[in-house]
């Protein structure tokens, strides 16, 4: 599995794997890199490398987990991305979702159930998602960040009590993947069906991604940070 | 699932070695062994997801390794001490390595081993839910608890579980909202009455 280096230039993780992109946007990197290499942007947006790596490592290569540079950040830093890619998610991501169904509908016949059912549960599958990012956002994170600054552990809480499956979440995303590809007959506008599957793939990959650096890099920080404070 | 990756092989630099490439890539538990006999004292395993990496012995001892196959997901890798291409298929798995193997291609196989796209069911296998399924699928997507259900259906709970994982199976949706869904079109549940709605 290919393991981005420091030295690497920027263009050239973005040829090999152009999913990157709006994770690089997440750090406020914009195109026109020229021959930049990571150090370089890095050095420029005045973003640890370490942490850089981990993140595009991590959602190039699934099973990857960076041990070293893990040492090399704070959990500041994860929290800054994490609430980055919630504001995506809410302000681009799920706004499109929802426009590419409510075109779908509409080139549907009106009496058609298939979409109508759909409809519905894409409308519970998003108060379960925002629910569970209200969550993170309003608990998870202030936890943490009080943690990490005031180096004193809370006695009613530890970050195991925050801890929420991210499944059922994800199921739901798969499932409505699954209804679309497998159960509803096509009555619609293809292109639009298409485009509408593509971005729920993609969404797909980037929560994943996302509930893999909370649990396997946030998580395991705060939990040591939370061991050194003598929990 | 839970993941353990097992590395048996009777040379400890490679042991180490493996478990080195291993180790720097994946977040999983690692046991290393010298003898395959020694993999007898983790029967206990269940519901995991383990890859097992081996040295291919050629001396058709039996590989007894029934027990861990039975109640985990196994994927297995041989491992050649020889160089050379296996002149035969080799038993268990498809995925070999040999002391020449770059370490990438090791994590790769690895990872291809875990890959749950991978899981999607690509066979043949048929669709079509059995009458009983389909009761037992109506009263779940009604609302009904698992105790509910063995209740109305004379049947133990365990049975109901058991029809709940072949559902799932077959028609590739997990949630209960996205089961009610299916059952709606496939008309299973009688939509005049109740509000769709009140159920999803």
């Amino acid at each position: 599995m290919e393991i981005f280096k420091k030295s690497d230039k920027l263009s050239y993780l973005i040829h090999r794997n152009y999913h990157l992109l709006p994770v690089l946007n997440r750090f406020g990197i914009k195109l026109g890199i020229k021959d930049k290499t990571v150090e370089d942007i890095c050095r420029e947006r005045k973003i640890s490398p370490g942490f850089f790596l981990a993140i595009v490592n991590t959602y190039h290569n699934e099973e990857y987990f960076p041990r070293e540079e893990l040492l090399s950040f704070s959990p500041l830093e994860i929290i800054r991305y994490l609430r980055k890619t919630h504001q995506y998610y809410f302000q681009y991501v799920v706004p499109k979702i929802d426009d590419l169904l409510e075109k779908l509908t509409a080139s549907s016949h009106p009496d058609f159930k298939g979409l109508q059912m759909v409809n519905v549960f894409y409308k519970k599958y998003k108060k379960e998602l925002t629910q569970h990012i209200d969550h993170e956002e309003e608990r998870v994170f202030p936890y943490v960040i009080n943690l990490v600054k005031n180096h004193k552990l809370d006695p009613k809480y530890t970050i195991r009590s925050f801890e929420q499956e991210h499944s059922d979440v994800d199921e739901k995303l798969n499932d409505l993947k699954n209804l679309i590809i497998k159960y509803i007959s096509p009555d619609y506008d293809e292109n639009i069906c298409n485009d509408f599957l593509i971005t729920l793939s993609l969404f797909e990959k980037d929560l994943e991604d996302h509930a893999r650096i909370e649990d396997k890099i946030m998580m395991p920080m705060t939990i040591e940070i939370e061991n050194k404070l003598g929990r | 699932m839970n993941k353990k990756i097992f590395i048996i092989h009777s040379s400890e630099i490679i042991r180490k070695g493996l478990n080195a490439i291993l180790r720097s890539y994946f977040n999983t538990e690692i046991i290393l062994l010298e003898k395959r006999e020694e993999l007898k004292s983790f029967c206990e395993l269940t519901g995991q997801d383990i890859v097992i990496v081996y040295e291919y012995l050629d001396d058709r001892s039996s590989l007894n390794f029934q027990q861990i196959q039975q109640k985990n997901r196994v994927r297995w890798i041989a491992f050649l001490n020889e160089h050379e291409e296996p002149s035969e298929p080799l038993p268990l798995c498809k995925f070999y390595i040999t002391p020449k193997t770059p370490a990438p291609q090791l994590q790769k196989m690895v990872s291809r081993c875990w890959d749950k796209t991978r899981k999607q069911a690509k066979t043949n296998d048929s669709e079509e839910l059995t009458a009983r399924e389909k009761d037992v699928l109506k009263l779940v997507a009604l609302g009904h608890s698992n105790k509910v259900i063995a209740e109305k259906l004379f049947i133990s709970i365990h049975t109901v579980i058991s029809h709940r994982k072949n559902i799932t199976e077959k028609t590739g949706i997990k949630s209960i909202s996205g089961l009610t869904v299916y059952a709606i079109l496939n008309n299973l549940i009688d939509t005049e009455t109740i509000n769709p709605e009140d159920l999803i």
